[in-house]
């Protein structure tokens, strides 16, 4: 059995750090030019959501009017593009329900992607065509129609289970899993094969740690892919709010006041509501990110230990 | 890392027990039996600001608490309402799986006689001579209702719908608008050259305008295309005194026509897709003299910058629609704007163009200006019309097991004038308490949305009246069948505000036939080819309108015009022209 | 060393019955994924004769009538067509490739970072775009290039370019240029994961053997950083070839207009107006679909080919 050494953070960082003790001056240009560049791009990334963070906080009049980037709120700061959105209790509901589709979803999804991802990565004489076999489904599709059909056939029409059954699917996670696994250095696989390892332990207990790196990209795809999910919803459970994702709720809310503009004396406050409601939406994700971010780091700190 | 495998497998099994525990009952107590219980499609509810479900609505509490038909019967109605932009997609599934409501309003459904042919509706006819009193009253009083409502199939008549109605014919929505102040303001008399004089007599009264303005063509209203350029040109002059930048006096739907009618329509009548000219023969207008006509008027127009300089720029905004923005702050002189807009409504109190705001409505112009003679001096004849008909509801197969009588009976309450009135206004504040529902209080509505005048008209209430959202919708019951009330309702329109609706209406629609009865008639077949025709020659005419308008081709060019009519005959439009005809002939609309 | 070329282990010749006799354990572990996919993919796959029917809604997949290739032909046979058949092209083309690369050198760029706190705030910052709707995007776009909007401004003052609605611009290739900058620039954080991930499990031991026979930095960064994580970029970009002429057109119908059609117009827009403007015909939309995804397809493959023979890493 092999023993994992664990190096922790700070070993990692003096050994990257000894590697640039004697930088050349070219090199102490390209850091320069490397800081100053990934700060423009970051700022650039910013201005789309600082823009809609601040705009759902200003005056509705004013902002109407206003042509450009909105830099600071216009007018009063005021939270009254919020309240129009928090004022029926059920969209908490719907934070609820996302959050229960997007951990059983991606659960789900990742145990089923790492099974046929290891599968993949093995040398099996039918390994291409189950890579295939998974391709095709990225690129042909039946339509709404005949899928809504089967999902009815399986009596999963109004549950949850059309929610959450149907993410688990996804191919291209199978295919980043195959990848991943390709990547584990064979030796370990053979190792633990002679250790007299099966097939789900080797790949559970000795391949998947080292596999986490991709694994946890996988992992952040699915979250953010079922985070803002609404279609399948507005499918299979229309009539049910009780089980609409926090999406959904939000396309609602956003659709109704879509045409607020025509009415007699319009509530300039409702022009917020398409600001505020990307803030609400991307404002828990957002906050949880740089935990999974954490994970990220971590599980690749996991995968750089060598056997 | 070892225990990873274990806590996502734990993690797995976890989501799989929280779904399965979280499965959720539905369904509420009902003092309706099974068969009195009737689930209802509706393609859209009320904002969810008001209620999150459409059972809710206070007037559908009072009105189930009550029973109907000769055997007394309560009912009670299950809502499925679809989100917003999933309509069709909802529909869609709902026919394929077969799994159809009780009741189905038909805002997109495929028209009735195909549904029916389907086995997807139920032949009403039998049960509304029965049960339905009111709406059969009706129907045999409104022989331009029955026509659209009745459908001949297999040589019998059969009544496949219960079909809203209006009582009268109601005012349009919406139509253009034009800035009166400015031209009290900037304009001068054109026959004496004297300053005009007007303005509020009542600064609190949106609708309290009066002037003494006079158009070239003698009138106080705009009448011809002379008239609105006359206006253009008071616009520009106004806009240069205020220093409103990239100014326009026109707003233009984004491909620079309407197919459905209106502006196309004032050079010589007709619309440049298809439409039934007055000798009753269906024609194509788009390569027509009417056409060239249109196009060489919005070519002056934009090379003038009359016409808004980017309106084929605006695809980005919602529904294509006109520089909503503009309008709203003052700055364009002319547009198509909605009953909301008209008067002093638009007033914002804060400084900027729309201080002093006053807005008329006009109607759509004659030509005397553009293209040849038979263009010059034609009323528009393809013009928005309202009609007594609204959504069609209808009985699906899905409801053959239920007690369809006693659902007639309930359904024919609302062609009654009480239950009309329900529709139409909401609760009285009697009605309100004995529903059971406290929103009407919530709302400051307990004294009723209605009260009942002198001349026996029924008066909304202020909250209504001055409400900025939905409530109207919230607390009427108008997703259900019935008749819309019209002319017995005060809504307290002033004399200025009623001219201006009534002046949308001034021509009558004879020509556009897209919608009505002619083409909800049509065998699928027909139809499918129509739509391929129509489509193609409209997005010929999407990319190609706008060169022409701003110039970048020349309607006056024979040469860009002989180019524009061969492109669209490639198109076939005579095929669909001899398709259209037999039904034309056949079907009034 | 992570990378796998594959050559090293390639499986010797085995009969089918050895093969699954050695290797059922690794087929069980398969089933989840073929069960779920077959059911909840291919089952619903016979929809695609839609392609071949004149679909109604109420007759169903089972009751409409069939056509042939008529739709095929409607489609192949609009007059903008070919416009709409090389615009996409064009952009497919500068999306699998400049739009590919950018979070590739995004990725090594922020390997180059030696603070790791200011690495992973231009990290989080960069997926910000990722998470706002397209709607707001291209709401955006549409205000930054119009006339007097801020980029607009930009070109003109610093490049002398006219102040116009760059949007309204008919002339090749400015519409495809502003539509695959809007992807870069939504999907440049978002996209790099993948690579600071590959990047992150190569070995340090690598570049401290580097470090010592005075390799610089970029010399590292060519040599040991690319070489490494080649397998990734090599999955992702067979991927993204594949998905490229199917993927990610609908937000063009926020952006183009009637003026722009020769430019902005693609297969999938093309075949949304045709289908959908008057009437629904399912069996267009179905056929243009079809079409699509049998090029994905075709393009899949070569690339596949074309990456075994060239780096002899592959997808399958």
């Amino acid at each position: 059995m092999i023993k994992l050494k664990r190096k922790t953070k700070e070993q990692e960082d003096t050994r990257i750090s000894s590697m640039v003790e004697h930088p050349s001056k070219g090199d102490r240009a390209i850091d320069v030019f490397v800081v100053v560049l990934c700060g423009l791009i970051a700022f650039c990334s910013v201005i789309p959501m600082w823009h809609v963070l601040m705009s759902s906080l200003s005056d509705g009049k004013l902002l109407l009017a206003h042509e450009g980037i909105v830099w600071l709120p216009i007018g009063e700061v005021t939270l009254e593009g919020y309240s129009h959105i928090f004022k029926d209790a059920s969209i908490l509901q719907g934070y609820f329900n996302t959050v229960l589709y997007t951990f059983s979803s991606t659960a789900l999804g990742f145990f089923i992607a790492a099974l046929a991802g290891y599968a993949m990565s093995r040398e099996t004489k039918l390994k291409n065509v189950m890579i295939l076999m998974l391709m095709t489904t990225m690129l042909f599709s039946g339509g709404m129609v005949p899928t809504y059909m089967v999902i009815r056939a399986l009596g999963w029409v109004g549950t949850r289970w059309a929610l959450i059954i149907p993410g688990c699917t996804n191919a291209m996670f199978m295919i980043m899993m195959m990848n991943a696994f390709r990547a584990v250095p064979q030796e370990m696989y053979e190792a633990a094969r002679i250790d007299g390892a099966g097939h789900f332990r080797t790949m559970s207990q000795i391949m998947l740690p080292q596999a986490m790196n991709l694994g946890t990209v996988t992992i952040l795809n699915s979250v953010i892919i079922q985070w803002n999910s609404w279609m399948p919803a507005t499918i299979y459970t229309p009539n049910n709010k009780k089980l609409w994702p926090l999406q959904l709720w939000i396309r609602q809310i956003s659709a109704n006041n879509e045409n607020f503009l025509r009415s007699a004396n319009p509530d300039y406050s409702r022009y917020l509501i398409r600001y505020a409601v990307i803030v609400a939406a991307v404002l828990p994700i957002v906050i949880l990110f740089p935990f999974f971010q954490d994970k990220l780091e971590k599980g690749v700190i996991g995968g750089g230990v060598k056997g | 890392m070892r225990g990873l495998w274990k806590k996502m497998t734990a993690a797995a099994l976890c989501a799989v027990t929280a779904v399965s525990t979280a499965a959720c009952g539905a369904g509420g107590g009902s003092s309706a039996s099974a068969e009195n219980t009737y689930s209802v499609w509706l393609y859209s509810a009320q904002d969810a600001s008001y209620y999150t479900d459409y059972s809710e609505n206070p007037a559908l509490q009072y009105v189930q608490s009550k029973t109907w038909g000769s055997e007394e019967k309560a009912v009670a109605l299950e809502f499925l309402v679809p989100p917003s932009g999933s309509e069709q997609d909802n529909y869609q599934t709902m026919v394929a799986s077969g799994e159809y409501p009780d009741v189905l309003m038909g805002a997109i459904s495929d028209p009735a006689p195909i549904l029916y042919e389907n086995g997807i509706i139920m032949d009403l006819t039998d049960y509304v001579e029965e049960y339905m009193p009111n709406y059969t009253a009706f129907l045999e009083a409104h022989e331009d209702f029955r026509a659209n409502v009745v459908y001949e199939i297999d040589g019998e008549e059969k009544i496949l719908s219960i079909t809203a109605a209006n009582e009268d014919y109601p005012y349009y929505f919406c139509g253009p608008q034009y800035r009166r102040d400015w031209i009290v303001k900037y304009g001068t008399n054109p026959e004496t050259g004297e300053a005009f004089t007007g303005g509020y007599t009542d600064p609190e009264d949106p609708d309290s305008w009066e002037d003494d303005v006079v158009f070239p063509s003698g009138g106080t209203e705009p009448v011809y295309i002379s008239d609105w350029e006359w206006m253009f040109g008071i616009f520009t002059r106004a806009q240069a005194d205020l220093g409103i930048e990239d100014s326009y006096s026109m707003s233009v739907y984004y491909p620079g026509f309407s197919w459905s009618g209106g502006l196309c329509s004032s050079f010589g009548g007709g619309v440049p897709v298809w439409y039934k000219n007055t000798d009753g023969e269906v024609v194509f207008g788009g390569d027509s003299e009417q056409m060239r006509a249109y196009l060489e008027c919005l070519n002056t127009w934009y090379a003038n910058g009359w016409l808004d300089q980017e309106f084929n720029e605006r695809t980005s905004d919602s529904f294509y629609a006109i520089d909503d923005t503009s309008v709203r702050q003052g700055e364009v002189g002319l547009w198509v704007g909605s009953q909301g807009q008209l008067g002093g409504r638009m007033d914002l109190n804060d400084g900027g163009y729309t201080e002093g705001i006053c807005s008329y409505g006009c109607a759509w112009p004659i030509n005397d200006v553009y293209g040849t003679e038979e263009c010059k001096y034609v009323e528009p004849d393809c013009v928005p019309a309202t009609s007594l008909s609204g959504t069609p509801y209808f009985i699906t197969t899905a409801a053959e097991g239920k007690d369809i009588a006693t659902l007639c009976s309930f359904l024919d309450y609302f062609y009654s004038e009480e239950g009309a009135l329900i529709r139409t206004l909401g609760l009285s504040g009697e009605q309100a308490a004995e529903s059971g529902s406290s929103l009407y209080e919530e709302w400051g509505l307990a004294d009723g949305a209605y009260s009942v005048g002198d001349d026996g008209r029924y008066i909304k209430s202020d909250v209504l009246v001055s409400d900025s959202g939905n409530l109207q919708i919230a607390c009427n019951l108008e997703k259900l069948p019935g008749i819309t009330l019209i002319s017995s309702v005060d809504n307290g329109y002033a004399d200025t505000y009623e001219a201006s609706l009534a002046s949308w209406l001034k021509y009558k629609n004879t020509g556009f036939f897209q919608g009505s009865a002619v083409t909800n008639n049509m065998t699928n077949e027909d139809a499918g080819v129509c739509d391929d025709i129509r489509t193609r020659v409209l997005d010929y005419m999407t990319i190609h309108a706008p060169e022409m308008i701003t110039g970048a081709t020349d309607p006056f060019d024979d040469g860009d015009w002989n180019t524009w009519s061969t492109m669209l005959q490639k198109y076939n439009y005579q095929k669909a022209t001899e398709i259209y005809q037999p039904y034309a002939d056949q079907y009034t609309f | 060393m992570a990378a796998n070329t594959r050559s090293g282990y390639r499986a010797p010749k085995v009969s089918w019955g050895r093969d699954f006799k050695r290797n059922w354990p690794v087929y069980v572990m398969f089933l989840p994924a073929l069960i779920m996919t077959v059911v909840l993919h291919y089952i619903p796959m016979f929809g695609i004769v839609m392609a071949f029917q004149d679909y109604e809604v109420i007759k169903g997949v089972f009751g409409s009538e069939w056509v042939g290739l008529e739709n095929f032909r409607t489609l192949f046979g609009g007059a903008e067509f070919p416009t709409a058949l090389r615009n996409t092209i064009c952009i497919a083309l500068i999306k699998c490739t400049v739009g590919f690369v950018m979070p590739i050198i995004f990725a090594c760029l922020l390997s180059l970072l030696k603070s790791r706190r200011y690495k992973r705030t231009v990290q989080t910052f960069s997926y910000l775009p990722n998470f706002v709707a397209a709607v707001i995007v291209c709401s955006l776009v549409t205000e930054f290039v119009a006339k007097d909007g801020p980029i607009t401004l930009l070109l003109s003052r610093v490049f002398g370019l006219a102040n116009q609605n760059w949007l309204a611009s008919d002339t090749i290739p400015v519409f495809w240029i502003i539509y695959v900058v809007m992807g870069i620039w939504q999907g440049i954080g978002w996209g790099s994961i993948m690579y600071v991930a590959a990047i992150a499990t190569v070995s340090g031991d690598f570049y401290e053997a580097a470090a010592i026979d005075g390799a610089t930095r970029m010399q590292r960064l060519f040599k040991i950083t690319i070489p490494c994580i080649m397998p990734t970029i090599v999955m992702m970009f067979v991927l993204n070839i594949g998905l490229s002429f199917s993927v990610g057109f609908d937000s063009i119908l926020l952006l183009y207009m009637p003026s722009t059609y020769n430019v902005a117009d693609t297969i999938y827009t093309y075949t949304y107006r045709m289908a959908f403007t008057s009437g629904a015909n399912y069996g267009l939309s179905a056929a243009s679909g079809l079409f699509q995804s049998i090029v994905g397809t075709c393009l899949l493959l070569a690339s596949n080919y074309l990456s075994k023979k060239v780096s002899d890493s592959s997808l399958f």
